[in-house]
């Protein structure tokens, strides 16, 4: 009984960290949505935490990164890459960490904002060089649709994390669903490998 | 007590009612047919023949319909109408149709039919409506049937795609609207209305034309998956073995509504869908005058999947406001229309 309220406090005190960990240290590009995206700070924080149980009493270590994101250009064209900082707490993926970071949005001259600001990330796991991304229903929702728009968001998604050299690409899952497409142009039925021709040439 | 049987009282009463109304409405007198005339007129310097069925009274209800796989006969059905006197089966001689035909296919309902040279295409290549009672030129109440030649509706000719047989993918439908604009206008609206003027001009060219959707419809159907939405829209094209060219048309949207121009696509690898993808980007440059986002290749479903040379092109932004209302002007329609048919003519010319 005590043991289980003991791994509580922890479960509690990991998601506190992780989620005080990423919010102030948003840098000056990034606007402060993460309210929004609260829900995937606390998944990767429970899987944090759940990791360090057996670290139990060690202190949770926090280390920098920077990782490359993609935004679109305003006119849809081509992605504009964005270098950012991440604070990984320790057990925290840092894809999570980059996905997270790319979808606070921007609002740098230039750049646009296409994923939805609604939406959250289920998960994000990596095997045999596929990551596999599951967001939330709201990118369907709130999303904007259009071959351009589809095109720009898968884009963003697939290229900021076939930055990681170990990821070659990525399959998306809605809800845990696997999609078949977004908005009934592109076809997402197999993983996508990284979209160079809307890269800067 | 006395509640139930008032409650009673009431039910008979309203099946008392029911009975006479609908008896009343079956004893309506019928509409009666007594006035039939061709004539030809010239509209926007166009031939358009007018067939005239009058009749003896006012207020006829009817509705219009083409079947897919008559495409050329142009049916009307005329509730409570029996034909009267006039002549069941006029032949006509005259470029744009060939015969009416008038037949009572059940009591109390007449239908017409009327073959046309061209398919029926509402707006394009006829219209139907109903005219009151003219007096002075003597005609009664009528139904007029406008027939032209789709080409004029449209405005202008296409060479080259006779005995060709195309499929035209009007995007979204149904109950996927696709891309919604600023003012509301939906992407679907505008991919079938553009895509059926390019059906009127290549079929006054002599092509064959199978549509993917020819109303505001789901091609597979309501609740369908992504893959079998898109594959349904494939398979009309798999299905039908003389088809040669694949052209999906769709508007573009975007998250920033500064974001506009055309574009139009091909499956990376494919050589003819790179030409017919090219020959498209230089017609629509030439006719709508947009900002030229180029021709790209793209991941998309149906022109990755369909076996013949295909090419799905963004006509504009609808995100954007500009273009969200071009796009949904009739005469910037016909010119994307027309350049949509004539790049399909140079394909199979050059």
């Amino acid at each position: 009984m005590k043991l289980k309220k003991y791994i509580l406090c922890m479960f509690a005190l990991a998601i506190l960290l992780v989620a005080g960990g990423c919010d102030p240290q948003g840098e000056k590009q990034t606007p402060s949505s993460s309210s929004s995206s609260s829900s995937a700070v606390s998944s990767s924080g429970s899987s944090a935490s759940s990791s360090s149980t057996s670290t139990v009493a060690k202190p949770v270590e926090t280390k920098e990164m920077t990782v490359k994101v993609y935004y679109p250009n305003d006119e849809g064209e081509r992605l504009v890459a964005v270098s950012r900082k991440v604070k990984l707490s320790d057990g925290a993926d840092k894809y999570t960490a980059a996905l997270k970071s790319l979808m606070e949005g921007t609002k740098e001259k230039g750049q646009s904002t296409i994923i939805p600001r609604q939406t959250k990330i289920r998960s994000v796991k990596v095997k045999d060089g596929v990551a596999t991304v599951d967001f939330s229903g709201d990118i369907l929702k709130h999303f904007v649709g259009g071959s351009t728009g589809e095109e720009m968001l898968v884009g963003s998604v697939v290229n900021t994390l076939t930055e990681f050299p170990e990821v070659t690409s990525v399959q998306i899952l809605i809800d845990g669903k696997p999609v078949e497409s977004l908005a009934g142009h592109m076809d997402l039925t197999v993983p996508i490998k990284r979209m160079e021709s809307i890269l800067p040439k | 007590m006395s509640s139930k049987l008032f409650r009673l009282l009431a039910f008979v009463a309203l099946i008392l009612c029911m009975t006479v109304s609908e008896g009343f409405a079956a004893s309506q007198p019928m509409h009666k047919l007594n006035y039939f005339q061709t004539s030809t007129i010239q509209k926007d310097g166009q031939d358009v023949l007018l067939v005239e069925i009058g009749m003896n009274k006012d207020g006829l209800e009817y509705d219009v319909l083409v079947k897919p796989y008559m495409q050329n006969r142009l049916i009307i059905n005329l509730q409570r109408t029996t034909p009267g006197k006039i002549d069941r089966d006029i032949p006509l001689k005259n470029d744009l149709a060939k015969r009416v035909k008038i037949q009572e296919v059940e009591t109390g309902r007449t239908q017409i039919s009327v073959d046309l040279a061209h398919a029926a295409v509402e707006g394009s290549s006829y219209n139907v409506y109903t005219l009151p009672e003219d007096r002075k030129a003597k005609k009664p109440y009528r139904l007029v049937i406008e027939v032209m030649s789709p080409a004029s509706a449209v405005g202008g000719k296409v060479e080259g795609v006779k005995g060709h047989a195309i499929v035209l993918d009007p995007g979204h439908g149904g109950s996927d609207s696709g891309a919604v604009g600023p003012d509301g206008v939906t992407e679907k609206e505008v991919t079938l209305a553009v895509s059926k003027k390019v059906q009127a001009l290549l079929q006054a060219g002599g092509a064959r034309v199978i549509m993917t959707r020819e109303t505001d419809r789901d091609v597979y159907g309501i609740n369908a998956t992504d893959t079998q939405e898109l594959q349904a829209r494939v398979n009309v094209a798999l299905y039908a073995p003389e088809s040669e060219l694949f052209v999906s048309i769709h508007c573009n949207a975007f998250s920033n509504p500064a974001a506009h121009g055309m574009e139009t696509y091909y499956y990376d690898g494919s050589y003819r869908g790179q030409r017919l993808a090219a020959l498209l980007n230089e017609e629509l440059a030439a006719e709508g005058g947009l900002f030229n986002r180029g021709v790209k290749t793209a991941n998309f479903y149906v022109i990755k999947h369909t076996n013949v040379p295909a090419s799905l092109i963004e006509l504009g932004f609808i995100t954007n406001y500009q273009e969200e209302h071009l796009l949904m002007d009739d005469a910037y329609q016909d010119k994307l229309a027309l350049a949509v048919a004539k790049a399909i003519g140079r394909y199979f010319q050059e």
